[in-house]
């Protein structure tokens, strides 16, 4: 497409020697493309992707009646299904006929085509719900928008509980960092002065429902906390950002993900165009990296080889520091990928843990209750905000529970909203019917639980020895399975749930604790992990390379553990702290 | 009950739609042309008499009523003529659907034959009622009325509720515009204070 900053999109030269070439343009490549040219440094991010009119796509304020299918992506596209990730091995679209297969987030026509299609990106092993985003922007295109930050009851979990390792990092450390990107990009929160889910640099709040704040009191009394959505969006506008607006509280943002005012956070708009403007970033889209090259005398990083996406013809980009942000498990395939003498088991791997150590976010554990007090309430506009309530991890933090280690968030909602939550809970037909989905519609609560899965080394991705992707890039194979403690974890997880929503008198309609498949969470995780001790992790603290000094790994891989909260502020803060750090030992000739 | 009621589905917004997602609108009907069925004029997943008895089941399902109108107004039943047929006819699941419906209409008629010795849409509206409430209550092991029924309740049910009629007239639905604050009352003093009272009082 066409837009700002064009010639920037086309100014890409294989003969340039770039200060610093960033892999992916998401949460992780824009935070680096954004504060390496910031401070200076002439800047290539190559993105898989198009550049996408992604307001086209969105068309957030679209009625539903305003949609020849109701909003429906295309007939002839299949979305994977829970069962379908559970009952079959991956590469998942070989079973079905459709051209176009996606991962379950598609079946949306506003989201589909902003997914890769399975057919073309195949991977193999143990089931896996992986979904991507190959576009400018990644996938924060279609971010969820919680933005938290982790604490050193996560940093530091493995001092308190014994299990893997501690951060070799501590909140204090990242926490000036946290506060950059909040001012930068915006988020939106209440403070709580809790100290395992520290406060932000927040803009106006989001405000809780009558049933929420309700909740909020109840389970108060009980030492837990129901808190507004804290969303990376910015209530209040950032005048240092033209091209994103304020959030209008227009409501409907119930097709999570993708905001086409952009007053929720994307790449695209929240730091890529600020990069541009500096005037020392190129972008070049269509970029499908495959492999890091290596400089044959010093073992360094020399570039990055791409092909591209559409003419399969293939580059090498030459840069004096390479960025991997293509997303954890693209960037741990990159890693392997790029095998040379120097490296043989691949780039950045001697100590043989890249690709282990996966973790991430559990789901599945659920409840749906009804507030019979709220029945025939006057109409509300409660979903004219970034997102409902959340309740953050209370399980082992004063005390320990003895079933489980570490602990899990609700993210939940509650209250009116476009499509009547009561329209499949009522019973009958007619008129009756009609009128208990109106007079409920405002009275449901729901929420569900993200848990931390713990890290274990078993756990991750190697290259297949055969399959290959449409670009002939071997393709990753899964080897993840949940233990015992996430499956006891997630029955606490529903008693938990059904013991709040009870204690605040709001009658349970359905609960499960079933787990949905890995990957589910989108919050892939590890892989790469960074420590102090290079024979057992990858990265050091400033997710720089171990055994490479001028290569760094600025996404989600780098993450020891998952803590139990949504990971894309803290990869922004660690990027920026990164890249900080990059820049810095540029300038003094040490990478 | 006239063939008055059989309208014409509303396509001038829809291919607004398409348009504006830059899909062909053409191509939509040209790929369906072989394999719809050619009934008058209309080429739908429907015939006109199957038509009009999803538009009296699912006035049955969703009325009008004093404070709103209910299917029919919604044009409930084009939206899922529209809906079957786009489905996808290689795909099990769908092609399961489509023939749901075809074999829940005939079955429909038949029972409704069977008490009334009159098709579904012939019957007054408290004998339709009558007759759907036997198939509300049908047991799972009918699986042919309870799954058809369940099928028709949720299908219409999502086809009223994303009309501008479910949207607008019956639910009242305020968001999708602007608005200079958020909604709710404010939320107290921060739970970490309050927390802090909680364990200082604690003996």
């Amino acid at each position: 497409m066409d837009g700002p900053f064009d010639a920037a999109f086309a100014a890409f030269d294989p003969k340039q020697n770039y200060d610093a070439i960033v892999v992916g343009s998401g949460a992780a490549g824009g935070t680096a493309a954004y504060v390496l040219t910031s401070l200076g440094l002439r800047v290539l991010v190559l993105e898989a992707g198009e550049r996408k009119n992604v307001d086209e796509e969105l068309r957030s304020t679209q009625w539903p009646y305003e949609h020849l299918r109701r909003g429906a992506a295309p007939y002839n596209e299949h979305a994977l299904n829970r069962n379908e990730y559970d009952l079959q091995r991956p590469p998942y679209a070989a079973s079905f006929a459709e051209p176009r297969v996606t991962s379950y987030l598609g079946g949306s026509d506003y989201r589909t085509r902003l997914l890769v299609n399975e057919r073309d990106n195949p991977y193999t092993g143990t089931p896996f719900a992986w979904v991507r985003a190959r576009l400018l922007g990644g996938k924060t295109n279609i971010w969820g928008r919680l933005a938290l930050r982790l604490s050193d009851l996560d940093f530091k979990a493995a001092s308190r509980d014994g299990y893997g390792q501690d951060w070799p990092l501590s909140y204090k450390d990242i926490a000036p960092y946290y506060d950059r990107v909040d001012r930068f990009l915006g988020v939106a929160g209440y403070a709580e002065l809790l100290p395992h889910m520290p406060d932000g640099q927040f803009q106006t709040t989001p405000r809780l429902t009558k049933a929420e704040l309700h909740l909020r009191a109840t389970l108060a009394r009980l030492g837990r906390v129901v808190t507004p959505y804290r969303a990376g969006v910015t209530t209040d506008g950032l005048a240092h950002n033209k091209y994103r607006s304020r959030c209008l509280r227009r409501g409907a943002c119930h097709r999570k993900g993708g905001c086409d005012i952009h007053a929720a956070f994307d790449s695209t708009t929240g730091y890529l165009f600020p990069a541009l403007e500096t005037g020392k970033l190129t972008i070049r889209c269509n970029a499908t990296a495959y492999e890091v090259t290596v400089d044959p005398h010093t073992g360094k990083a020399r570039g990055v080889a791409f092909v591209d996406s559409q003419t399969k013809k293939t580059y090498e980009a030459r840069g004096q520091t390479v960025v991997l942000a293509a997303s954890t498990l693209e960037s741990t395939r990159l890693l392997l990928l790029s095998r040379s003498r120097q490296h043989p088991n691949g780039i950045g791997n001697s100590s043989g843990h890249v690709g282990h150590n996966f973790c991430e976010h559990l789901m599945g554990p659920k409840i749906v209750g009804v507030m019979r007090s709220q029945a025939g309430a006057p109409r509300t506009r409660d979903d004219g905000r970034p997102g409902g309530f959340y309740i953050p991890r209370f399980q082992n933090v004063d005390s320990k529970h003895h079933g489980f280690l570490r602990g899990y968030g609700f993210e939940g909602d509650s209250g009116s909203a476009m499509l009547p939550r009561s329209m499949s809970w009522a019973k009958g037909f007619g008129k009756a019917y009609k009128k208990d989905v109106r007079d409920y519609a405002g009275a449901f609560v729901s929420m569900g639980g993200f848990g931390e899965v713990l890290p274990q080394f078993e756990n991750g991705v190697s290259l297949d020895p055969a399959l290959k992707d449409k670009w002939g890039i071997p393709v990753l194979r899964f080897r993840v399975k949940f233990g015992d403690n996430e499956r006891a974890m997630a029955k606490d997880m529903e008693a938990q749930a059904r013991t709040m929503l009870e204690a605040a008198g709001i009658e349970v309609h359905e609960s499960s604790s079933s787990l949905l498949p890995a990957g589910w969470s989108i919050h892939e995780l590890g892989t790469a992990r960074m420590g102090n001790d290079p024979r057992t992790s990858v990265l050091n603290p400033f997710c720089q390379s171990h055994d490479v000094k001028n290569l760094f790994v600025m996404d989600g891989a780098g993450f020891v553990s998952a803590g139990s909260q949504n990971p894309t502020w803290t990869i922004m803060a660690l990027a920026w702290r990164s890249s900080e750090r990059l820049a810095e030992e540029l300038r003094k000739g040490n990478l | 009950m006239s063939s008055k009621s059989i309208r014409p589905l509303r396509r001038d917004l829809g291919a607004v739609a398409l348009v504006a997602a830059g899909l062909p609108l053409v191509r939509i009907r040209k790929l369906h042309a072989a394999e719809a069925p050619t009934a008058g004029a209309r080429a739908g997943f429907f015939s006109p008499h199957q038509l009009l008895t999803v538009e009296h089941l699912a006035e049955q399902i969703i009325p009008q009523d004093e404070h709103s109108p209910g299917a029919r107004e919604a044009e409930a039943a084009q939206t899922i003529d529209l809906y079957l047929l786009d489905l996808n006819p290689r795909n099990s699941d769908h092609v399961k659907r489509r023939a749901l419906w075809k074999r829940g209409l005939v079955h429909i008629d038949k029972d409704a034959n069977a008490r009334f010795a009159k098709p579904f849409v012939k019957l007054k509206a408290d004998d339709q009622y009558a007759l759907l409430s036997t198939w509300a209550d049908t047991p799972t092991t009918d699986p042919l009325r309870s799954a058809f029924f369940a099928e028709l309740k949720a299908r219409v049910a999502w086809a009223y509720y994303t009309s501008a009629v479910g949207i607008h007239q019956d639910m009242g639905y305020l968001g999708n515009t602007y608005s200079s604050d958020f909604e709710g009352e404010a939320l107290g003093p921060p739970l970490g204070i309050l927390f802090k009272q909680m364990k200082d009082e604690a003996p």
